[in-house]
């Protein structure tokens, strides 16, 4: 089981951070695909993400991607 | 197809290279990093003929990808002392690219009493400079209205007010808006207006090519699909896009209530007339006779411009931006959209930063030079400013110079340049990288504002890092209000790249390009003589708590040393 912005999901073997946001876009549970995403409390890199995996038992949260005025 | 336009301003002479095959794929903050660190040295006069100023487009400029006509400006800032790139929209990057057009380099220096010159590039590609001492001391919207007549109203100009001609640190580059065709964009930050003035030079003229120069692509079918995507993506996600619906003023409603939008001179504290700027506020005044969701640039699809015209219904502004009415209006402890609409006007017109004058006249301001909140006062340092007096040549030297010459306790710059409209106290990675940055105080270098904006030191230095990557991807190739979208989607903007220049990168080799700028950039303003411990936030903003959270700035000052 994995916590994905506060919600309970099941664990898929071998999943990457990058294919894991996909998922939860296509969901509808996160509205955009640009976003900042922490693992444990650490920031992924945004190079990293098509080859992090996501281990059974990580605590995920996003936040939209900042833009400024 | 690309090529490099050479000026030398001190003989008058222009000449048009092939482009340089080691630049192939770089484009904008990319370019101007790689050509400052090949042919300008660091440790010149800003404003001497060692000095020379870039003017390029984008890596994607001409392909009809949304929001790539951007105009990167790019020196050695007079104001922070080092590298700086000022990215601005307009229609001179499309006029640019319909020449093909990458690069635009003005070098040398003309003597002392050399009258002005401008430089026209004409239809057919000849580039002319022609003599502007009929148009010394005029300020921009007059020398545009010039320009249109002496070679039409569809031309695009670049061009400086009387604070680039007077060499002030916080001068802008004014550039024509698509539409408008007025001067209302900015390349405001880091005083590249006066390195334009230094040359002598007035202005550029662009009138459009006779023929469209087209792109060569590596594999164009591939190009246009991906592009189609993600055009499609952009404008699907306009439609639900504050910056969209309402501009980026939407940004007060947000940032205000919470206490991050500085107020008083970076006091904090939260003024019960705050809502007299709100969106609501906002979008009267638009309404009232302008217009809202305007490109500034040719196939813009976020469209977050706007034209703001007077009671009687001539245009007054356009480009209003929250950064103007942040800094020229809260920061002043003015909340009146009318007087600021004017302010914006005034600020393009003589060729000003908003930002840095308006943390300047705030300053003046809690000198006792003027009181708060007094508009007509500070329309008035507005004009001194413009006029050249005694005090006006010493605010056009910045917020730093200007508070120290006034003895202010309380000035909000890092490296020179003053912070732009959110608190230190309240966005922490914001805050770090207006003191790491390679750009001084400068948002457009990575913020991290937003939703879950971490106080956790470690999160939001973290956050500050990888912004500044993306922010250097996106003054690459795009506006930064499209990474919303392409910053989901790096995989297919690494294969619209591959597809335009054959090559074969992924998303992790966009990033190592951006490191790379970040790394010349740094590099070079080593050479330029900062050193770590000039990474600092102003000590007040550690010592006085912000009145929202009762949070001060708490990075502690050795993590920023670390961190150069």
């Amino acid at each position: 089981m994995i916590v994905f912005n506060n919600c309970e999901f099941d664990f898929v073997e071998g999943q990457t951070a990058a294919e894991l946001v996909l998922s939860m876009y296509d969901r509808k549970i996160i509205q955009q695909k640009a976003i900042l995403l922490t693992i444990n409390n650490r920031l992924v890199p945004l190079p990293d993400m098509h080859h992090t995996e996501i281990r059974d038992g990580d605590v995920l949260k996003t936040r939209p991607m900042p833009a400024g005025g | 197809m690309w090529k490099t336009i050479r000026i030398d301003s001190k003989d008058g002479s222009a000449k048009s290279e092939a482009y340089t095959s080691a630049y192939q794929g770089l484009g904008g903050r990319s370019l101007i990093a790689q050509f400052l660190t090949d042919e300008v040295d660091a440790s010149c006069d800003p404003l001497g003929s060692e000095a020379k100023i870039i003017f390029c487009t984008g890596m994607f400029a001409g392909s009809g990808l949304a929001c790539t006509n951007r105009l990167s400006v790019g020196a050695k800032s007079p104001l922070t002392g080092g590298i700086k790139e000022s990215n601005v929209g307009g229609n001179a990057a499309t006029a640019f690219a319909s020449h093909g057009i990458r690069s635009l380099i003005i070098e040398n220096k003309p003597d002392d009493n050399d009258p002005m010159k401008f430089v026209v590039i004409h239809p057919d590609g000849a580039v002319t400079l022609e003599d502007a001492s009929i148009y010394q001391g005029m300020n921009n919207y007059e020398f545009v209205d010039n320009m249109h007549q002496l070679y039409g109203n569809k031309t695009s100009v670049i061009s400086i007010g009387v604070a680039g001609e007077r060499l002030y640190k916080n001068s802008s580059l004014q550039v024509t808006e698509f539409g408008t065709n007025a001067p209302c964009r900015a390349a405001g930050r880091g005083g590249l207006g006066s390195v334009l003035g230094s040359k002598g030079i007035k202005g550029i003229v662009i009138q459009s090519a006779e023929g469209k120069s087209s792109l060569e692509y590596a594999d164009k079918e591939k190009f246009l699909n991906i592009r189609n995507e993600l055009n499609g993506m952009i404008l699907e996600s306009s439609k639900g896009n504050p910056f969209t619906l309402i501009g980026t003023a939407s940004i007060v409603d947000g940032v205000g209530p919470a206490g991050i939008m500085p107020t008083k001179n970076f006091n904090g504290t939260i003024s019960e007339k705050l809502d007299n700027i709100k969106s609501d506020k906002f979008m009267e005044l638009v309404n009232r006779n302008g217009k809202n969701q305007h490109p500034c640039q040719a196939g813009c699809l976020v469209r977050c411009s706007n034209i703001i015209n007077d009671r009687e219904g001539n245009f007054l502004t356009g480009g209003f931006e929250y950064e103007t009415i942040a800094l020229c209006g809260p920061n002043c402890d003015i909340y009146d959209y009318e007087v600021l609409a004017k302010i914006d006007r005034m600020c393009d017109d003589i060729g000003l930063d908003t930002i840095e004058t308006g943390a300047t006249i705030a300053v003046c301001m809690e000198a006792g030079i003027i009181p708060w909140g007094d508009a007509e006062a500070a329309m008035g340092l507005y004009q001194q400013i413009s006029d050249g007096t005694t005090l006006g040549n010493i605010l056009g030297q910045g917020c730093e110079a200007a508070g120290k010459h006034l003895g202010a306790k309380r000035i909000p710059v890092c490296k020179g340049q003053a912070m732009a409209g959110y608190d230190p106290r309240g966005t922490k990675g914001t805050a770090f990288t207006y003191a790491t940055s390679t750009m001084g105080a400068d948002h457009t270098a990575g913020i991290t504002l937003g939703p879950d904006d971490p106080s956790d030191t470690q999160e939001a230095i973290a956050a500050s890092k990888t912004m500044q990557s993306v922010f250097a991807i996106a003054d690459s190739m795009t506006c930064m209000m499209t990474m919303p979208v392409l910053g989901g989607h790096f995989d297919k903007v690494s294969e619209l790249y591959n597809s335009l220049y054959g090559t074969a990168i992924n998303p992790g080799d966009l990033f190592a390009a951006a490191n790379r700028t970040l790394t010349l950039e740094k590099e070079f303003n080593t050479r330029a003589g900062w050193k770590p411990e000039d990474n600092i936030i102003p000590e007040f903003f550690r010592n006085e708590p912000l009145p929202s959270t009762g949070m001060t700035f708490d990075i502690p000052p050795e993590v920023l040393i670390r961190e150069a």
